[in-house]
């Protein structure tokens, strides 16, 4: 998996430890994105304007919160991706 | 018989000590490092028939110095590096196996007397590099 | 009879509720499309406004939509007290005319331009006044004929089930937004407690195990001899401080348990074989009490188990043997089948337990009730069997205790899944898997005076 994809699958995740089944569902109707299962992420397009739109999903259906959640999900991979590669909605 | 020769890389004062002294009365020679570091540049000096390495230490960690002698081979060679950690199932005992390490001992798990046979058993001449103990924990 | 235009006109009304995507957005679709669509019946306006009430009667939203060059209307706050014989035909559910848009909307500049009349349409949902719908007209309206009466109301419903269902969307919206805030602060907890856990049980280690280490050293340190008495301190230290790491492994693990963070690790076990491993790890210590663990060998299918786990279970059921049996007093691991299960008895000759205290054996830290006496006497945590409960039961299998009473021994027994049985499968099916997020159990030793 590219490094957006693993970013989409550790949100989708964290937002199912929380919401369950709806966050499977509410990513599925992301522009650019195919979630089968939170083990099976598909990114088509640019990477960060999907996890973008992913994040913007989220906020739309659960909140503000529900960004936050986000950003959480996603710290253990920092070292991994620049800040310049995030959607701004993830920055800190 | 030549004195097996031990390097201890262990942070904490108590339990470094209890070791050293326990494996000196035990008929072994033995050195100490107190952090990551100090443990490298002793482990490049070299020739020790067993190492055994702390996990979380200042300076540089377990972990990391598995690395560095995986990246830059000592010049001189030593025998097994037997990691040390605190729980039975820490995932870096996981890693370390993947960095090169030969086997664990759990510290809380064991008395001193039980390092000692462990100890005996990693540096024995008809034992192989890489065997593991009987009683040590089982990873898969 | 309906003529074609008009129920043209309602279908592609109706179609424009249906296709909205946005349910947010259904109020404003609607009326866009029927500043559009109603002309073609009749009935022309240059501005629709649909205002609802809350329960107290307060303008609590409104949705308008209108022509070109005619956005600068705003409704008049409390438009409708100031029109007290409107007010009334609404209240009885009929339309109403004003000539007077002045007392509805007002304007920057404080002119009407071109509004002449407004038509007031009572909006009525579950029996109560809800809203009105306001239709401004450039035309000079003196009275309504019966069709476009007719009409209008049913517009006007269209304008309510619309509402209806947008506001349900909301109310579904803002539910799940409080929902989901309330398990966010939930799963922040767990994960807190998670993180506690796991550095506390971390910190706490390193003096435990230092203690543990020093007072072993100063027990077998060769060449010093050491009084009786000092020997018994020492002795009692020791055993102290290992159920205090008892205790802190049992914590962490009751823990993992309960945020479902054990995985199992499922493959054929072969129970006899299991049994004979724990009885070699206890022998010395059994031998050390004059006590004699016997496990009978019989034949009896592979199970569907996690062995490493199942172990701990055996380690817990018959190390609480050992502690509660006296010196010369047995204990006897049998088994039996009874499909789709195996089932592992672990006997003793041993202390037995009173019939009111069976059912709190399996409770963490169990302690009667209305009594101080622990549960947990001599040396246990009172968490083991607690643990070996999760763990049997997340294998789909019972556990239970018998005792015939006092002085007549105990009878733990538990089930595990035959493999190649449907209940197997199920396991195999339902089990936690191992995830990066799961681990194991952290062993306990067997631990008795």
């Amino acid at each position: 998996m590219d490094i957006y994809a693993q970013l989409a699958a550790r949100i989708i995740k964290e937002q199912q430890s929380i919401i369950g089944p709806l966050a499977l569902a509410q990513a599925q109707k992301v522009n650019g994105l195919t979630a089968q299962n939170t083990d099976d992420i598909k990114i088509q397009g640019d990477g960060k304007e999907v996890l973008e739109n992913l994040v913007g999903q989220y906020e739309k259906f659960f909140g503000q919160t529900s960004v936050e959640v986000c950003k959480q999900a996603i710290e253990p991979l920092a070292d991994k991706i620049s800040p310049n590669q995030l959607p701004d909605i993830l920055k800190n | 018989m030549e004195k097996k020769k031990i390097l201890l890389v262990e942070d904490d004062q108590f339990t470094r000590e209890l070791y050293v002294e326990v494996l000196k009365d035990a008929g072994f020679e033995i050195n100490s490092a107190v952090d990551g570091l100090d443990g490298l540049a002793k482990i490049k000096m070299g020739r020790y028939d067993l190492i055994l390495l702390d996990v979380m230490m200042p300076k540089m960690d377990g972990l990391d110095v598995l690395r560095s002698l995986i990246n830059e081979p000592p010049a001189v060679k030593n025998g097994p590096i037997v990691l040390l950690t605190n729980l039975t199932n820490d995932p870096v005992i996981d890693t370390a196996y993947g960095l090169n390490a030969k086997g664990h001992l759990v510290k809380s798990d064991i008395t001193p007397g039980e390092l000692v046979e462990h100890v005996k058993k990693y540096t024995s001449e008809s034992g192989s590099f890489g065997e593991q103990p009987n009683s040590a924990p089982n990873t898969n | 009879m309906p003529a074609i235009e008009e129920l043209s006109v309602f279908l592609n009304l109706q179609q424009t509720v249906l296709d909205t995507k946005d349910e947010e957005s259904l109020l404003r679709t609607l009326l866009k499309s029927a500043l559009e669509e109603l002309p073609k019946i009749g009935l022309s306006f240059s501005l629709i406004t649909a205002v609802f009430f809350d329960s107290r009667g307060k303008p609590q939203a409104n949705y308008t939509t209108n022509k070109q060059g005619f956005d600068n209307l705003r409704i008049k706050p409390g438009f409708l007290n100031a029109n007290e014989n409107i007010k009334q035909k609404l209240l009885l559910n009929l339309l109403a005319v004003s000539n007077s848009p002045q007392l509805f909307f007002e304007t920057p500049q404080n002119n009407i331009f071109e509004i002449k009349s407004v038509i007031c349409s009572p909006i009525r949902v579950t029996g109560t006044f809800a809203g009105i719908l306001l239709l401004a007209s450039e035309k000079n309206i003196v009275g309504i004929p019966k069709t476009e009466d007719e009409l209008i109301k049913i517009f006007t419903n269209y304008v309510a089930l619309a509402y209806r269902l947008q506001d349900t969307q909301a109310s579904l919206t803002n539910i799940t937004k409080e929902v989901y805030e309330m398990n966010a602060k939930l799963h922040q907890l767990d994960k807190l407690k998670d993180d506690f856990v796991s550095v506390a049980s971390h910190e706490l280690r390193t003096p435990m195990t230092a203690i543990k280490s020093y007072l072993w050293v100063a027990m077998n340190k060769k060449g010093d001899q050491l009084s009786e008495d000092m020997k018994r301190y020492l002795s009692r230290a020791y055993i102290s401080v290992e159920r205090l790491i008892n205790l802190v492994n049992d914590m962490l693990n009751i823990s993992r348990i309960e945020s479902g963070r054990i995985a199992l690790k499922l493959s054929a076990v072969n129970l006899n074989e299991l049994v004979n491993e724990v009885t070699e790890e206890v022998t010395v210590k059994a031998r050390e009490k004059g006590l004699h663990v016997i496990g009978l060998n019989k034949q009896i299918p592979k199970v569907f188990a996690d062995r490493d786990k199942i172990h701990e279970v055996l380690l817990n059921l018959i190390g609480n043997s050992l502690k509660f049996t006296k010196t010369g007093g047995t204990i006897t691991v049998d088994f039996y089948e009874k499909y789709p299960y195996v089932f592992c008895a672990v006997r003793d000759t041993g202390v037995g337990i009173a019939p009111e205290n069976l059912s709190r054996l399996f409770a963490k830290f169990g302690r009667l009730e209305n009594s101080y006496v622990a549960v947990a006497e001599s040396g246990g945590t009172g968490l083991g069997l607690y643990i070996s409960k999760s763990i049997v039961n997340l294998h789909k299998g019972q556990i239970t205790a018998e005792s015939p009473g006092l002085g007549n021994g105990t009878t733990f027994t538990f089930s595990l899944p035959i493999i190649g049985t449907d209940i197997a499968q199920r396991l195999k099916d339902e089990a936690p898997k191992e995830t990066d997020k799961t681990k194991d159990l952290e062993k306990t030793s067997v631990n008795f005076v």
